[in-house]
């Protein structure tokens, strides 16, 4: 097959079908990823739930990033002679059942949310994409594997396959991010898929098919790009859904395992202590909710601000 | 033109489309409702709480374990299921009079759900509650944990203590009427062996060879050796009717102080005072008795404070203060002292922890008054000998493990440990997690290299208890007062609570002598030699001795107990 060589020539002759196929890309003279980037970026900020959104998610990177130097103490180091304190100038939540700070296990308890949050979505990203772009792109037998294959993972309540996968797996932080990532493959996938079936069809893809473009060629470099948007979205939805499974995961102890604090870990083991000592399962619970809250303003902030681009999400 | 609705037409009727739909709609939906009423008027759902929290495989003697489901008790009782808020016909416990006119009814909460009601085939702690109410035997325990006469009138052993004959009372009856024999106690015996480990009790008669009927109302025991615990085990050798054995577990049979009336599961156990008890009530009050079992306990604290039960078997430990300031309400915790215990379990034939010194390092690097503080919020004994120190075996001028981290550290130089890593396992039930964490950063004090690992409580007992796969794991153990079933089955070789599997033939043969010995200051020098080997050795590391704390409420009830395990005598309770 010939190989697409980039040149003057070929630059020409596939610039004027990208511009005829495409009703999403706008009119403009050199379309300019940054010149996009920066409209896009424009209309996210005039909706104040978005910024909202965003600057939550900031602070919390900024508590895992930074986890070791806010802290004001060790989470790890138990004082069996100062348990479930009720919030005080030393410690600004309190102490848990075992004596240890509450605000530095909640700060170091962000780092296992958001890595978790978001490399599973990560995962369930790029394989769902995948999946989703090959079902889309060669259709047939292909696509109906892919396609009956996510069905049957759809047919599982999220949580419940979740759990299902750290049973086989066991339980530890690194299984959950597995976990979760495959409950979000088939959204992603078909999202994606969805874009790509349309895409498929117009010229330019035909174009590029012409000139002796390879599949995968085609499928990354032309198709793919046009489907980001959604994913984007699907993403930051995605990794909002992603803390709240695993604080649900580790609630009931499959997630982060002890003595390593983890939101829902800590929840849980504040369950029983509501009327003695509110505070341990308050302050994880208030966090989980910005959290998952902040994420998902971001996610339909970014959509708003895709919305003209968008063709379906 | 508008189309007109099309007719249907079925079996020569015809009917406009609405008209059929409408029919159909109507008569669906009423089938649904009907069967959704007759359902509901039904019986109630099961949520299966008989999974009750688990703690420790009791068993004394050689009972092969089992994943034996106990009762939440005590800091178990922090482990306490959730279940179907039962609510169901409990009474308000009304005024006593006098004299017997108003019946008289008490509502007690326990804390799980009992398992298994025939007394031969119980393992969980709690079943142990209904069998104390329900059944007698030849013996039974005072309020002192002593064995007394009971179905038995009296005794004599032989010279070479291989023969005892008992002499029973003439006056016992079962609740259908007939009364006890000397056949019904071989036959009660007999039974219990061949049930085997598949019951608690079996490994406690091991040294009873065989049962003989001598008369109606005599019978003799003949051992296998002589036998310093078998009275106080008869007692819970329950004596059953064979006529009945064989639904003891949904409708049981005895001739306890009561009788059993009606069981709901997850609802209530209903109990009746039995007229013709042959025993004597302390006083003639409590007329019904209703066990109303697991709840979760948030519920059934509220349900004390309303008076909807009067009685709390157990009190987690996070809200003894709470519950103990509330008004009317009063804790009571065990007499004589506490039969359960903390137990650190080590693998005495694997490394790190066949090394003595290792396991002394553990020892002393233990530190129990912040257990007992921080999970048991003080209600219990911080020391490291597994008897209560009001027990009558226990030899207080042992010394052993105290809370010296330098010291600890000195042993853990002079063990042969490598800093390999060390996994520590901890089931996941109650407040065993914490307990988990500060032992874990106990040891990491200490200098080992620990990895918790925490299990589901079936995964833990698999793994640990039936497989001996662990090098470090935590639990606790609920015991019998008795010091042979106190610590046998912990520490003998091929014991059922050692899963570290520990062989001392040394103390094996303290174990023994103490086991056969009849006189008591024989027995407790054979005890005594155990705790010094005890001490010694740390086979495993007993933290803290656990006193289960109950409530009850002050204007309802005027006395009541609770014994070493966590149970209750109710023919001793008398209301107000």
């Amino acid at each position: 097959m010939l190989r697409l060589k980039r040149n003057k020539e070929t630059e020409l002759a596939v610039e004027p079908a990208k511009r005829l196929g495409q009703p999403d890309v706008p009119a403009w003279r050199g379309s300019s990823r940054l010149r996009r980037f920066m409209d896009t970026w424009r209309r996210f900020k005039r909706s104040r739930t978005a910024v909202a959104g965003l600057v939550v998610i900031l602070v919390i990177i900024f508590m895992a990033v930074f986890a070791s130097v806010i802290a004001p103490h060790d989470p790890y180091d138990p004082a069996p002679r100062n348990i479930l304190q009720s919030p005080s100038r030393d410690h600004l939540m309190g102490t848990d059942a075992i004596g240890r700070d509450l605000f530095s296990r909640i700060i170091y308890g962000s780092r296992v949310s958001l890595q978790v949050g978001i490399i599973s979505v990560g995962i369930a990203a790029v394989v769902g994409v995948t999946l989703g772009v090959i079902a889309a792109y060669y259709g047939g037998l292909i696509d109906s594997l892919i396609m009956r294959f996510l069905d049957a993972l759809l047919a599982f309540p999220a949580i419940l396959l979740a759990i299902f996968v750290m049973a086989v797996l066991g339980p530890s932080i690194r299984n959950a991010m597995i976990a979760i990532g495959v409950i979000f493959i088939p959204a992603f996938a078909r999202i994606t898929r969805a874009n790509a079936l349309s895409l498929k069809e117009t010229e330019f893809v035909e174009a590029a098919r012409a000139i002796g473009a390879r599949d995968s060629h085609i499928m990354v470099k032309t198709i793919l790009p046009n489907c980001l948007s959604p994913i984007i979205v699907q993403a930051s939805l995605g990794v909002a859904y992603a803390v709240l499974v695993e604080a649900g995961l580790s609630f009931l102890g499959l997630g982060a395992q002890p003595p390593e604090p983890s939101w829902g870990s800590i929840l849980s083991a504040g369950r029983g202590l509501m009327t003695t000592a509110p505070w341990v399962a308050t302050f994880p619970g208030i966090a989980i909710f910005l959290c998952v809250l902040g994420f998902n303003l971001v996610g339909d902030g970014i959509r708003e601000a895709l919305d003209p681009h968008l063709k379906n999400i | 033109m508008k189309k007109k609705l099309d007719d249907i037409r079925l079996l020569g009727l015809s009917a406009s489309r609405r008209r059929v739909l409408t029919a159909g709609a109507f008569i669906g939906l009423s089938t649904a409702g009907s069967m959704m009423l007759a359902a509901c008027g039904g019986d109630d759902d099961d949520d299966d709480d008989s999974a009750a929290d688990p703690t420790e495989p009791p068993a004394s003697g050689g009972d092969p374990t089992e994943a034996e489901a106990t009762e939440a008790d005590e800091e178990e009782e922090d482990a306490e299921e959730p279940t179907a808020a039962e609510d169901g016909d409990e009474e308000e416990p009304t005024e006593a009079p006098e004299s017997s006119g108003e019946p008289t009814s008490l509502t007690v909460g326990l804390g799980t759900e009992p398992i298994e009601m025939d007394p031969h085939r119980l393992t969980a702690n709690i079943d142990r509650q209904i069998q104390r109410s329900v059944f007698s035997g030849l013996t039974r325990w005072d309020l002192n944990m002593d064995p007394q006469p009971d179905v038995a009138a009296s005794w004599e052993v032989s010279d070479d203590g291989l023969t005892w004959t008992f002499q029973l009372r003439e006056d016992v009856t079962f609740h259908n009427g007939r009364g006890v024999v000397a056949d019904d106690v071989k036959f009660s015996i007999d039974r219990i062996k061949e049930i085997g480990p598949g019951g608690k009790y079996a490994s406690y008669i091991t040294d009873v060879d065989s049962v003989e009927v001598v008369d109606d109302y005599t019978v003799q025991f003949n051992m296998v050796a002589p036998s310093g615990v078998l009275l106080n085990n008869l007692k819970v050798c329950s004596i059953v009717p064979e006529e009945e054995a064989d639904n003891l577990s949904a409708h049981p049979v005895g001739s306890g102080p009561f009788v059993f009336v009606e069981r709901i599961p997850n609802q209530h156990i209903r109990l009746a005072k039995y007229e013709d008890y042959h025993g004597e009530w302390v006083v003639d009050y409590v007329d019904e008795l209703t066990l109303t079992p697991a709840t979760e306990e948030q519920t059934r604290i509220a349900n004390l404070q309303t008076g909807d039960i009067a009685f709390s078997l157990a009190v987690p430990s996070p809200r003894i203060e709470e519950v103990g300031g509330m008004d009317n309400i009063e804790l009571i915790g065990p007499t004589p002292g506490s039969a359960s215990y903390t137990w650190l379990l080590m693998h005495n034939q694997r490394p790190p922890f066949n090394d003595v010194n290792a396991r002394l390092a553990v020892a002393w690097g233990t530190d129990r008054e912040a257990l007992l503080q921080a999970i048991y919020r003080g209600h219990g004994e911080a020391h490291w000998n597994p008897f209560p120190q009001n027990h009558w075996a226990y030899a207080a001028d042992i010394e052993g493990p105290g809370y010296d981290l330098d010291r600890a550290r000195e042993y853990l130089e002079m063990s042969s440990y490598d800093g390999s890593e060390i996994v520590f396992k901890i089931f996941t039930t109650g407040q065993w997690v914490e307990y988990g964490e500060l032992m874990h950063a106990m040891l990491l004090d200490i200098g080992f290299n620990v990895k918790l690992e925490q299990l589901e409580f079936a995964t833990w007992i698999e793994q640990v208890y039936q497989n001996h796969d662990f090098q470090i794991a935590q639990t606790s153990t609920a015991r019998e007062w008795d010091p042979d079933g106190l610590t046998i089955s912990c520490l003998s070789t091929g014991g059922s609570n050692n899963p570290g599997e520990y062989s001392n033939p040394e103390m094996d043969a303290a174990f023994e002598r103490g086991r056969q010995a009849v006189d008591i200051e024989e027995r407790k020098a054979a005890y005594r030699v155990v705790q010094e080997i005890y001490a010694r050795e740390q086979p495993h590391v007993k933290a803290v001795n656990i006193n289960s704390v109950g409530a009850y409420r002050t204007d309802v009830i005027a006395e009541i107990n609770r014994d070493a395990l966590g149970l209750t005598q109710f023919e001793y309770v008398s209301l107000k």
